[in-house]
C-alpha cells in the first residue's frame, strides 16, 4: 500500500520591501521612508492610512511605477514576485502583477470590452489563441460574460471598473494591487467588487493588496491590515489586533469602522469586525432610545419644490410629481439608488437644468456645488477664483498665489465651495460630495457644513453614505424610480431602512441612533 | 442634464455599432477599400448626378446597417459647412456670366456680384460636401477601431494605440467639457472668459492623458511588439463588398476614360445629363449599394 505524503507547504513571498526609501522629484519629504514589509503569497493585505500618508506610493512601487513611471530617488530593495524592482519595469512587472487604480473612466483604453481584456496579453506577446481563450475564462471568473460584446463607452462606473479588474487579471497575476477601486463607485457596485476580489482570493489564491478607505467593507475579508503615516508603516498587524491598536490612539481613532467605534466609545471589546460578532455581544439592550436632534425646521421656506417632474428625451421620467420645502438654516440629505434622480433634481432646483414640469420657488440664491470640485477650478491662480472674503470664510486666504490644482483633495472642495458661496446664498445644494473622500475629509466637510447651516443658509446633501448623511443632516428625504419615499427626521429614515441605513441604526434597530456616539450612550 | 450635456451626449452616441448589417459583417479594411472608391469617385466626378449616386447608396447601407439615426446626428453636424460653402461661393467666386446681382457691398468681402454659375457651383460644393461627410460618418459606424487597430500592430504598434486611445478618449473628454461647462454655469457673478475655461479643459486633458499613460504602462504597453495576425477567414460579405469596391474603381476609370458624367462650372455651367450619363450615375449607386442584398445577421 502506497503511503500518500503531505507538506506542509511554506507560502513564498509575492513582494518583499527592505529598508526602501523614494521620494518623488522636486519632492523635499520621502513619500516611503525606510520601508521593511513582506507579503506571502496568497494574503489578503489591506492598506489604509490617510490621504498624503504614502499608501498609494507603496502600491505604485509594487506596480513599477515608482520609480520607473514617476522617476525620482529609490533607495534600498524591493522584489516582486522575486522580479528585483530595480531591474525590471511597470510594463515588465504587469505579467505577474495585475494593478486596478481609482478612476474606471481613464484605465479603460479599448474601444470594446473583449479587446480591453485581450490588451495586455497582446503586449505580453501571447498566441492569439491562448488570448481567445483567456478573454472568455476571466470574463466567465468576474461573471462579466454578457458584457464582452459591449462597447466599453456603454458601460456604467461599476461595470467598467469590473472591465479593468478582468484585463488586470487576464495574465493570471500572483498579485493584484488596487488603489481605491471603488471611490467612484455606488454601494452595491463597491459591495459586488469587493466580493469578487474576496472570491478571487480565497478561490484562486491571488494575492491581494488593497488601499480603500471604507474599512468596514473589507476587514473580515483581509488577512492583515498595513497602516501608513508619513510614509512610515505605523500598524502592520491582522485585523482584530489592528482595530485594538487603532482604539488605543486618538489620532488614529477616525480610522475604526463604525461599529468598532461604537464598541471602543462604549467600552465593550473585543472590538467587531463585522455587524454579525457585533449582534452577538449586544443580545438583551432593548427598550431605551437616543436622544437625537430632530427639532422640526421653523425658519423661512427659502426653496419650495411643487410638482417637479423631468424625463431626458422620450425615455422614463426620472422624476414625477416631487414636492418639498426646504426652510432657512436646515440641514438636509437626499438619498436614493443610482440613477433615481437626485442629480437632476438638484439641478432643476439650482436652476441650471431648464424646468419643464411642476414649479420651483427661490427666496434668493441658490448655490450649487456639482460631484467634481474640480470642474468649479478655471483659473491659475487661487485668488482669480473667488474675492478674498470668500477665500477667507473657508480658510484659503493663504493659498491665494498657488495654482488651484496645487492644492490637496479637502482645499480644493473648499475653494469650490467658496467660488459657489461667494453671493451668500439662501440655499446650498450639494451633489455627493463624499465620494472618495478619507474619514477624516468627510469629518471636516460635515463640520463646515454645518456651520454653513448654523449662519441661515438651507443645506441640501445628495448622498449614498448613509454614515455621513447621519452625522450630518436633521432630515432626510429618500428618493427612488423619480418620486419621493420618504421626508422626515433623518433618525426615522435612515434608523429605519435597510439599504439607506447606517450600521449602528442596523445593529440596533428602533432605537433612534444612527451614529457611534449616539449607539454608545445607549449601550 | 443642461443643454449643453444634452447636446454633448447625443453627439457621443455616435460611433461603431455591430447591428449585423452587411458592412458590419466584412473585415475592416474590406470596408475601407469600400469608403476609398467611392472616395475616390467623390474626388473625380463633381456631376451632381453622380453625387446624387453616392448619397442614395450611402442612405441604403446606412439603412441595412441600421445606423440611420447616427447617420442623422453627422448629418446634422455636417449642415453648417455644407451650408456655409454653399453661400459663400456666390460671394468669393466672381466667374459666370449670368449675373443675378451687380454691385453688392459687403464690409470685409467689397463689391462684388452674384452670378448663376457661382450659385450653382456653390450648390454642388454643398452637395459633394455632404456626401463626404456621409461616408465618412458610414465608415465610423460600420468599421470597428479595435479591429482596425490589430490590422494597424502589425505595422507600427504605438502609432496604432496612440490612435485608439485618441478616438476612446473623444467621448471622456466631451464629457468633462460639458461638466466645466455646467460648473461655468453655477458660478455666481459674471462667468470667467472663455479662454480660462479653454485652459482649464487642456488642463484637465493632460490629466487625462497622464492617468491613462499610468493604466498603459500597468497593461504592458511598454513591451507591446507588432503583432502576427492571422486574418479571419473571409465571409461572403467581405467578397461582395471588396467586389463592389473593385468594380467601383473600375466604374470610374471607365467613366474618366469616356468622359462620362462631365461637369464644368465657369464660365457656363455644363452637367453632363445625357442617357449614357444617367447610365454611368446609376450604375455607380447601383454597384456601391449592391452589398445590400446581403441578408443581415443577428443584431449585437
Amino acid at each position: 500500500m502506497n503511503t500518500l505524503t503531505i507538506e506542509r507547504a511554506v507560502a513564498p513571498s509575492a513582494l518583499r520591501f527592505d529598508d526602501f526609501t523614494y521620494a518623488y522629484p522636486a519632492a523635499d519629504v520621502a513619500a516611503l521612508e525606510s520601508l521593511s514589509i513582506a507579503v506571502a503569497a496568497g494574503e489578503f493585505v489591506l492598506v489604509c492610512g490617510d490621504s498624503g500618508s504614502g499608501k498609494s506610493t507603496f502600491l505604485r512601487a509594487i506596480s513599477g511605477l515608482v520609480p520607473h513611471h514617476f522617476g525620482g530617488a529609490a533607495s534600498g530593495s524591493a522584489e516582486i514576485c522575486g522580479r528585483d524592482l530595480r531591474e525590471n519595469s511597470a510594463g515588465e512587472l504587469a505579467a505577474c502583477c495585475g494593478t486596478l487604480l481609482q478612476d474606471p473612466e481613464t484605465q479603460v483604453v479599448m474601444d470594446s470590452v473583449r479587446a480591453e481584456i485581450a490588451f495586455p496579453l497582446e503586449n505580453l506577446g501571447w498566441e492569439r489563441s491562448a488570448i481567445a481563450v483567456a478573454v472568455e475564462e476571466t470574463a466567465a471568473a468576474l461573471g462579466i460574460e454578457a458584457l464582452l460584446a459591449r462597447r466599453t463607452d456603454e458601460l456604467s462606473g461599476g461595470e467598467l471598473q469590473r472591465v479593468a479588474l478582468a484585463a488586470a487579471l487576464a495574465s493570471r497575476p500572483e498579485v493584484l494591487v488596487l488603489d481605491e477601486p471603488t471611490s467612484q463607485l455606488d454601494p452595491v457596485a463597491a459591495d459586488e467588487l469587493l466580493a469578487t476580489l474576496a472570491r478571487l482570493n480565497n478561490d484562486r489564491g491571488t494575492t491581494i493588496i488593497l488601499a480603500d478607505h471604507r474599512l468596514e467593507r473589507v476587514l473580515d475579508v483581509a488577512d492583515r491590515v498595513v497602516m501608513f503615516e508619513q510614509g512610515r508603516v505605523v500598524i502592520d498587524a491582522e485585523p482584530q489586533r489592528f482595530l485594538t491598536e487603532a482604539a488605543s490612539d486618538l489620532r488614529r481613532a477616525h480610522l475604526l469602522p463604525p461599529l468598532a467605534e461604537l464598541f471602543d466609545r462604549a467600552g465593550i471589546s473585543p472590538l467587531p469586525l463585522n455587524a454579525k460578532t457585533a449582534r452577538k455581544h449586544l443580545h438583551g439592550i432593548t427598550g431605551r432610545t437616543a436622544a437625537r436632534d430632530a427639532t422640526e425646521p421653523g425658519g423661512e421656506v427659502v426653496l419650495d419644490l411643487r410638482g417637479v417632474g423631468h424625463r431626458y428625451g422620450d425615455a422614463a421620467p426620472v422624476l414625477s410629481d416631487v414636492a418639498f420645502a426646504l426652510h432657512a438654516g436646515e440641514r438636509a440629505v437626499l438619498m436614493g439608488a443610482n440613477g433615481s434622480g437626485k442629480s437632476t433634481l438638484l439641478r432643476l432646483a439650482h436652476g441650471v437644468q431648464r424646468l419643464r414640469k411642476g414649479t420651483v420657488d427661490r427666496a434668493g440664491e441658490v448655490a450649487l456645488l456639482l460631484q467634481n470640485p474640480n470642474d468649479y477650478l478655471i483659473h491659475e491662480r487661487v485668488a482669480d477664483e473667488a474675492p478674498p472674503a470668500a477665500l477667507a470664510q473657508f480658510g484659503l486666504d493663504r493659498f491665494g498665489g498657488r495654482d488651484p490644482r496645487d492644492l490637496s483633495g479637502g482645499e480644493r472642495q473648499r475653494l469650490a465651495l467658496a467660488i459657489v458661496m461667494q453671493s451668500d446664498p439662501a440655499v446650498l445644494l450639494l451633489d455627493e460630495p463624499t465620494r472618495g473622500m478619507d474619514q477624516s475629509r468627510k469629518h471636516e466637510l460635515s463640520m463646515l457644513l454645518r456651520a454653513i447651516a448654523a449662519r441661515g443658509t438651507a443645506v441640501l446633501v445628495a448622498t449614498h453614505d448613509a454614515e455621513f448623511a447621519a452625522s450630518f443632516a436633521q432630515r432626510a428625504l429618500l428618493l427612488g424610480s423619480g418620486a419621493l419615499l420618504a421626508d422626515g427626521p433623518a433618525a426615522e429614515v435612515l434608523g429605519g431602512g435597510w439599504h439607506f441605513s447606517t450600521a449602528v441604526a442596523n445593529l440596533l434597530p428602533g432605537s433612534g441612533a444612527l451614529t457611534p456616539a449616539e449607539g454608545a450612550e445607549l449601550l | 442634464m443642461s443643454r449643453t450635456a444634452d447636446t454633448a451626449a447625443r453627439v457621443l452616441s455616435f460611433g461603431y455599432r455591430d447591428r449585423g448589417g452587411p458592412l458590419q459583417q466584412a473585415r475592416a479594411t474590406t470596408v475601407v477599400g469600400w469608403c476609398v472608391a467611392l472616395g475616390l469617385v467623390l474626388a473625380l466626378f463633381m456631376n451632381p448626378l453622380v453625387l446624387a449616386a453616392v448619397l442614395l447608396a450611402v442612405a441604403v447601407m446606412a439603412w441595412r446597417c441600421r445606423v440611420i439615426p447616427e447617420m442623422l446626428v453627422a448629418l446634422a453636424i455636417s449642415l453648417p459647412v455644407t451650408i456655409l460653402i454653399a453661400l459663400v461661393n456666390p460671394i468669393a467666386s466672381q466667374q459666370g456670366v449670368t449675373v443675378w446681382v451687380a454691385g453688392i457691398h459687403l464690409p470685409v468681402f467689397g463689391t462684388f456680384d452674384i452670378t448663376q454659375e457661382a450659385v450653382f457651383y456653390g450648390l454642388v460644393l454643398g452637395l459633394r460636401s455632404a456626401a463626404i461627410f456621409a461616408v465618412c460618418a458610414l465608415y465610423v459606424c460600420t468599421v470597428s477601431p479595435d479591429e482596425l487597430l490589430r490590422v494597424l500592430r502589425r505595422y507600427s504598434v504605438r502609432s496604432a494605440i496612440t490612435a485608439s486611445l485618441a478616438v476612446r478618449f473623444v467621448p471622456t473628454l466631451a464629457r468633462d467639457g460639458a461638466n466645466l461647462a455646467t460648473a461655468r454655469a453655477c458660478r455666481p457673478g459674471a462667468p470667467p472668459s472663455t479662454g480660462a475655461v479653454v485652459r482649464a479643459a487642456f488642463a484637465r486633458s493632460l490629466e487625462r492623458a497622464g492617468d491613462a499613460a499610468l493604466a498603459l504602462e500597468t497593461r504592458g504597453f511598454a513591451l507591446a511588439r507588432p503583432m502576427r495576425v492571422a486574418p479571419a477567414a473571409r465571409t461572403l460579405a467581405d467578397r461582395v463588398v471588396a467586389a463592389c469596391s473593385i468594380g467601383l474603381v473600375a466604374l470610374v476609370i471607365a467613366g474618366t476614360a469616356a468622359g462620362l458624367a462631365r461637369f464644368t462650372a465657369y464660365p457656363l455651367t455644363s452637367t453632363a445629363t445625357a442617357p449614357r450619363d444617367l447610365a454611368f450615375a446609376a450604375a455607380i449607386a447601383i454597384v456601391a449599394a449592391l452589398p445590400a442584398v446581403l441578408p443581415r445577421r443577428y443584431e449585437r
